[in-house]
Protein backbone atom coordinates (compact mmCIF):
# COMPACT_ATOMS: atom_id res chain seq x y z
CA UNK A 1 0.00 0.00 0.00
CA UNK A 2 2.91 2.29 0.65
CA UNK A 3 4.89 1.54 -1.83
CA UNK A 4 1.52 2.19 -4.49
CA UNK A 5 0.95 5.42 -2.54
CA UNK A 6 4.72 6.60 -3.29
CA UNK A 7 4.50 5.70 -6.76
CA UNK A 8 1.37 7.26 -7.21
CA UNK A 9 3.22 10.33 -5.80
CA UNK A 10 6.54 10.42 -7.57
CA UNK A 11 4.04 10.29 -11.21
CA UNK A 12 1.95 12.73 -9.94
CA UNK A 13 4.95 15.85 -9.28
CA UNK A 14 6.17 14.34 -12.16
CA UNK A 15 3.57 15.48 -14.40
CA UNK A 16 2.43 18.65 -12.89
CA UNK A 17 6.19 19.49 -13.40
CA UNK A 18 6.52 18.83 -16.55
CA UNK A 19 2.90 20.66 -17.07
CA UNK A 20 4.02 23.42 -15.22
CA UNK A 21 7.69 24.21 -17.41
CA UNK A 22 7.34 26.53 -19.71
CA UNK A 23 10.56 26.17 -22.05
CA UNK A 24 10.65 28.89 -24.62
CA UNK A 25 13.72 29.64 -27.00
CA UNK A 26 14.39 32.67 -29.62
CA UNK A 27 16.13 31.97 -32.56
CA UNK A 28 17.81 34.32 -35.28
CA UNK A 29 16.78 36.59 -32.99
CA UNK A 30 17.94 40.41 -33.56
CA UNK A 31 16.92 44.07 -32.96
CA UNK A 32 17.65 47.00 -35.60
CA UNK A 33 19.71 49.47 -34.23
CA UNK A 34 17.61 52.36 -33.20
CA UNK A 35 18.10 55.26 -36.54
CA UNK A 36 19.12 58.65 -35.93
CA UNK A 37 15.21 60.47 -36.40
CA UNK A 38 13.22 57.90 -34.95
CA UNK A 39 12.68 56.90 -31.51
CA UNK A 40 11.43 53.46 -33.05
CA UNK A 41 13.19 50.39 -34.07
CA UNK A 42 11.53 46.58 -34.17
CA UNK A 43 12.84 43.03 -33.39
CA UNK A 44 12.45 39.83 -35.11
CA UNK A 45 13.02 36.62 -34.41
CA UNK A 46 10.91 32.83 -34.29
CA UNK A 47 10.72 32.01 -30.99
CA UNK A 48 9.57 28.33 -30.10
CA UNK A 49 7.79 26.81 -27.63
CA UNK A 50 9.42 23.62 -25.95
CA UNK A 51 7.04 22.83 -23.42
CA UNK A 52 3.83 20.21 -23.48
CA UNK A 53 1.15 23.22 -23.11
CA UNK A 54 0.38 26.23 -25.15
CA UNK A 55 1.52 29.56 -23.65
CA UNK A 56 0.45 33.30 -24.18
CA UNK A 57 3.25 35.17 -24.48
CA UNK A 58 3.64 38.75 -23.37
CA UNK A 59 7.01 41.26 -23.24
CA UNK A 60 7.62 43.15 -20.02
CA UNK A 61 11.06 44.88 -21.18
CA UNK A 62 14.27 45.50 -22.77
CA UNK A 63 17.02 46.57 -21.62
CA UNK A 64 18.82 49.73 -22.75
CA UNK A 65 14.94 50.68 -23.92
CA UNK A 66 12.42 52.94 -21.87
CA UNK A 67 9.49 50.56 -23.31
CA UNK A 68 8.45 47.34 -25.65
CA UNK A 69 5.46 46.42 -27.11
CA UNK A 70 4.07 43.72 -29.14
CA UNK A 71 2.51 44.71 -32.36
CA UNK A 72 1.53 43.31 -35.91
CA UNK A 73 1.48 44.83 -39.50
CA UNK A 74 -1.18 43.62 -42.14
CA UNK A 75 -2.24 45.18 -45.24
CA UNK A 76 -6.02 45.83 -45.04
CA UNK A 77 -7.58 48.40 -47.33
CA UNK A 78 -4.47 49.15 -49.33
CA UNK A 79 -2.47 50.33 -46.77
CA UNK A 80 0.04 48.52 -44.04
CA UNK A 81 -1.46 48.84 -40.69
CA UNK A 82 0.19 48.54 -37.65
CA UNK A 83 -1.98 47.33 -34.12
CA UNK A 84 -0.16 46.87 -31.01
CA UNK A 85 -1.18 43.63 -29.75
CA UNK A 86 -1.24 42.23 -25.94
CA UNK A 87 0.00 38.77 -26.50
CA UNK A 88 0.55 36.22 -28.82
CA UNK A 89 -0.68 32.57 -28.04
CA UNK A 90 1.81 29.72 -29.08
CA UNK A 91 1.09 26.32 -29.38
CA UNK A 92 2.71 23.55 -27.75
CA UNK A 93 5.94 22.13 -29.30
CA UNK A 94 5.25 25.36 -32.24
CA UNK A 95 7.15 28.46 -33.19
CA UNK A 96 5.70 31.75 -33.16
CA UNK A 97 8.08 34.10 -36.04
CA UNK A 98 8.25 37.62 -35.50
CA UNK A 99 9.09 39.13 -39.01
CA UNK A 100 9.21 42.20 -40.84
CA UNK A 101 6.51 43.02 -42.45
CA UNK A 102 4.32 41.03 -39.77
CA UNK A 103 4.53 40.56 -36.07
CA UNK A 104 6.95 42.17 -34.53
CA UNK A 105 9.01 43.74 -31.07
CA UNK A 106 8.22 47.27 -31.07
CA UNK A 107 10.62 49.02 -29.01
CA UNK A 108 11.10 53.08 -28.55
CA UNK A 109 13.52 55.17 -27.28
CA UNK A 110 17.16 53.60 -26.42
CA UNK A 111 18.53 55.03 -23.29
CA UNK A 112 21.57 53.84 -24.20
CA UNK A 113 23.85 53.75 -27.56
CA UNK A 114 23.99 50.07 -29.72
CA UNK A 115 26.79 49.07 -31.74
CA UNK A 116 26.53 45.73 -33.99
CA UNK A 117 26.06 42.02 -32.16
CA UNK A 118 25.69 43.95 -29.21
CA UNK A 119 23.53 41.50 -26.84
CA UNK A 120 19.82 42.82 -25.51
CA UNK A 121 17.64 41.07 -22.72
CA UNK A 122 14.43 40.85 -23.26
CA UNK A 123 11.69 39.78 -20.72
CA UNK A 124 8.69 38.30 -21.53
CA UNK A 125 5.69 36.65 -19.77
CA UNK A 126 4.94 33.32 -20.52
CA UNK A 127 2.13 32.15 -19.43
CA UNK A 128 2.46 33.41 -15.26
CA UNK A 129 6.81 33.32 -15.64
CA UNK A 130 9.16 35.80 -16.65
CA UNK A 131 11.53 34.16 -19.19
CA UNK A 132 14.61 36.39 -20.32
CA UNK A 133 15.74 35.75 -23.95
CA UNK A 134 18.69 37.59 -25.48
CA UNK A 135 18.49 39.34 -28.83
CA UNK A 136 21.84 40.78 -31.01
CA UNK A 137 21.93 44.37 -32.39
CA UNK A 138 22.09 43.81 -35.93
CA UNK A 139 22.25 47.07 -38.30
CA UNK A 140 20.11 48.15 -40.93
CA UNK A 141 21.96 48.15 -43.62
CA UNK A 142 24.29 44.91 -42.37
CA UNK A 143 21.49 42.03 -44.03
CA UNK B 1 6.64 37.94 -49.05
CA UNK B 2 4.22 39.38 -51.90
CA UNK B 3 5.02 42.67 -54.24
CA UNK B 4 4.42 42.96 -57.92
CA UNK B 5 5.72 45.57 -60.35
CA UNK B 6 2.80 47.69 -62.19
CA UNK B 7 2.99 50.18 -65.03
CA UNK B 8 1.37 53.07 -64.71
CA UNK B 9 1.32 56.59 -66.88
CA UNK B 10 0.21 60.12 -66.34
CA UNK B 11 0.02 60.06 -62.63
CA UNK B 12 2.89 62.46 -60.40
CA UNK B 13 4.21 65.50 -61.89
CA UNK B 14 5.90 67.96 -60.16
CA UNK B 15 4.93 68.71 -56.54
CA UNK B 16 6.27 70.89 -53.39
CA UNK B 17 7.56 70.00 -50.93
CA UNK B 18 10.11 71.22 -47.71
CA UNK B 19 13.96 69.42 -46.85
CA UNK B 20 14.34 70.84 -43.32
CA UNK B 21 12.63 73.33 -42.88
CA UNK B 22 13.67 74.90 -46.61
CA UNK B 23 11.32 75.03 -49.47
CA UNK B 24 11.94 72.12 -51.92
CA UNK B 25 10.94 71.99 -55.80
CA UNK B 26 10.99 68.24 -57.35
CA UNK B 27 11.23 70.47 -60.51
CA UNK B 28 14.62 72.18 -59.17
CA UNK B 29 17.10 69.25 -59.43
CA UNK B 30 15.51 66.07 -61.07
CA UNK B 31 17.38 63.43 -61.56
CA UNK B 32 17.00 60.93 -64.88
CA UNK B 33 14.89 58.45 -62.45
CA UNK B 34 13.20 59.62 -58.88
CA UNK B 35 12.21 56.98 -56.25
CA UNK B 36 9.94 57.84 -53.88
CA UNK B 37 8.36 56.23 -50.88
CA UNK B 38 5.46 57.97 -49.25
CA UNK B 39 5.79 56.80 -45.20
CA UNK B 40 6.91 58.00 -41.58
CA UNK B 41 10.13 57.99 -40.08
CA UNK B 42 8.68 56.60 -36.98
CA UNK B 43 7.75 53.63 -38.38
CA UNK B 44 9.26 50.61 -37.06
CA UNK B 45 9.21 47.99 -39.58
CA UNK B 46 7.43 48.72 -43.41
CA UNK B 47 9.21 51.97 -43.82
CA UNK B 48 13.26 50.92 -41.99
CA UNK B 49 12.12 47.67 -44.54
CA UNK B 50 11.91 49.42 -47.84
CA UNK B 51 14.53 52.35 -47.38
CA UNK B 52 17.38 49.19 -46.33
CA UNK B 53 16.02 47.28 -49.50
CA UNK B 54 16.50 50.56 -51.66
CA UNK B 55 19.81 51.25 -49.94
CA UNK B 56 21.25 47.87 -51.06
CA UNK B 57 20.37 48.51 -54.42
CA UNK B 58 21.92 51.83 -54.90
CA UNK B 59 25.01 50.58 -53.52
CA UNK B 60 24.84 47.89 -56.77
CA UNK B 61 24.68 50.55 -59.03
CA UNK B 62 27.68 51.45 -61.15
CA UNK B 63 29.21 55.10 -59.83
CA UNK B 64 27.25 56.53 -63.38
CA UNK B 65 24.35 54.48 -62.71
CA UNK B 66 24.23 56.60 -59.16
CA UNK B 67 24.20 60.05 -61.12
CA UNK B 68 20.76 59.52 -62.59
CA UNK B 69 18.62 58.39 -60.09
CA UNK B 70 17.95 59.43 -56.68
CA UNK B 71 15.59 58.03 -53.61
CA UNK B 72 12.96 60.60 -51.40
CA UNK B 73 10.84 59.33 -49.04
CA UNK B 74 8.41 61.44 -47.77
CA UNK B 75 6.69 61.56 -44.20
CA UNK B 76 3.41 62.37 -43.81
CA UNK B 77 3.51 62.49 -40.15
CA UNK B 78 3.77 66.41 -40.17
CA UNK B 79 2.84 66.36 -36.11
CA UNK B 80 5.25 64.43 -35.02
CA UNK B 81 8.40 63.96 -37.29
CA UNK B 82 10.82 67.06 -36.75
CA UNK B 83 11.69 68.06 -41.07
CA UNK B 84 15.53 67.57 -39.67
CA UNK B 85 15.06 64.10 -38.40
CA UNK B 86 13.00 63.16 -41.65
CA UNK B 87 16.36 64.25 -43.39
CA UNK B 88 18.88 62.47 -41.09
CA UNK B 89 16.72 59.33 -40.61
CA UNK B 90 16.89 59.02 -44.99
CA UNK B 91 20.41 59.17 -45.46
CA UNK B 92 21.28 56.97 -42.75
CA UNK B 93 19.97 54.05 -45.40
CA UNK B 94 22.14 55.51 -48.16
CA UNK B 95 24.01 58.70 -47.63
CA UNK B 96 22.37 60.83 -51.04
CA UNK B 97 18.47 59.94 -49.92
CA UNK B 98 16.49 62.68 -49.38
CA UNK B 99 14.27 63.02 -46.08
CA UNK B 100 11.35 64.81 -46.83
CA UNK B 101 8.66 67.14 -45.35
CA UNK B 102 6.23 69.93 -46.04
CA UNK B 103 2.88 71.38 -44.79
CA UNK B 104 -0.37 69.44 -44.26
CA UNK B 105 -1.57 70.55 -47.74
CA UNK B 106 1.80 69.77 -49.43
CA UNK B 107 1.53 66.42 -47.79
CA UNK B 108 -2.27 65.57 -48.80
CA UNK B 109 -1.44 67.44 -52.19
CA UNK B 110 1.39 65.03 -52.82
CA UNK B 111 -0.22 61.74 -51.54
CA UNK B 112 -3.60 62.55 -53.72
CA UNK B 113 -1.07 63.04 -56.56
CA UNK B 114 0.22 59.88 -56.80
CA UNK B 115 -2.36 57.94 -55.40
CA UNK B 116 -1.35 56.62 -52.14
CA UNK B 117 -3.06 56.97 -49.32
CA UNK B 118 -2.26 57.58 -45.24
CA UNK B 119 -4.71 57.46 -42.69
CA UNK B 120 -3.48 58.41 -38.77
CA UNK B 121 -4.89 56.06 -36.12
CA UNK B 122 -5.21 56.97 -32.45
CA UNK B 123 -3.70 54.42 -30.54
CA UNK B 124 -4.07 55.31 -27.22
CA UNK B 125 -2.73 52.08 -25.42
CA UNK B 126 0.60 52.33 -27.23
CA UNK B 127 3.82 54.52 -26.27
CA UNK B 128 3.67 56.34 -29.21
CA UNK B 129 -0.15 57.16 -28.83
CA UNK B 130 -0.73 56.76 -32.58
CA UNK B 131 0.29 54.88 -35.59
CA UNK B 132 -0.20 55.61 -39.33
CA UNK B 133 -1.72 53.17 -41.60
CA UNK B 134 0.05 53.93 -45.16
CA UNK B 135 0.14 52.69 -48.51
CA UNK B 136 3.29 50.90 -49.86
CA UNK B 137 4.04 51.70 -53.15
CA UNK B 138 7.91 52.44 -54.39
CA UNK B 139 7.16 54.93 -57.33
CA UNK B 140 10.03 55.65 -60.02
CA UNK B 141 9.37 58.73 -61.49
CA UNK B 142 10.29 60.19 -64.47
CA UNK B 143 12.43 63.56 -64.62
CA UNK B 144 8.52 65.22 -65.20
CA UNK B 145 7.54 63.59 -61.77
CA UNK B 146 5.64 61.39 -63.91
CA UNK B 147 5.23 57.84 -62.41
CA UNK B 148 7.07 54.99 -64.94
CA UNK B 149 6.48 52.21 -63.31
CA UNK B 150 5.79 51.17 -58.95
CA UNK B 151 6.98 48.28 -57.02
CA UNK B 152 3.88 47.79 -54.61
CA UNK B 153 5.74 46.00 -50.59
CA UNK B 154 8.67 46.26 -51.98
CA UNK B 155 10.57 43.40 -50.24
CA UNK B 156 13.77 42.46 -52.53
CA UNK B 157 16.74 44.86 -53.27
CA UNK B 158 16.66 42.43 -56.29
CA UNK B 159 13.76 43.50 -57.87
CA UNK B 160 14.39 46.80 -57.60
CA UNK B 161 18.09 47.25 -58.42
CA UNK B 162 16.58 45.40 -61.45
CA UNK B 163 13.79 48.17 -62.20
CA UNK B 164 15.76 51.17 -61.61
CA UNK B 165 18.82 49.58 -64.19
CA UNK B 166 15.50 49.28 -66.88
CA UNK B 167 14.31 52.68 -66.17
CA UNK B 168 17.67 54.29 -66.70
Amino acid sequence: MKKTLLNFLIIFIFTTHAQAKTEMTISEGIIYNPMKGSIATAGYGVLKNESNQDVLVKIISAEGFKTVELHETKMADGMMQMNKVESFRIEKKSSFTFEQGGNHIMLFNATKEFKENDLVPVTFKINDKKVVLTFKIKSRMSD
Amino acid sequence: MLWFVSKESSVGGNFSLTYRGQNWLFSEQPKQLNLLYIGYAKCPDVCPMTLSVVGHAFRELSNEEKQKVRQLFVSVDRDNDDPNDVAQYASQFYPDFLGLSGSREQIDQLVSQFHARYVVEKNPNSYLGYSIAHSDNLFFLDKNGLVKTTITSPRSPELVLKTIKENL
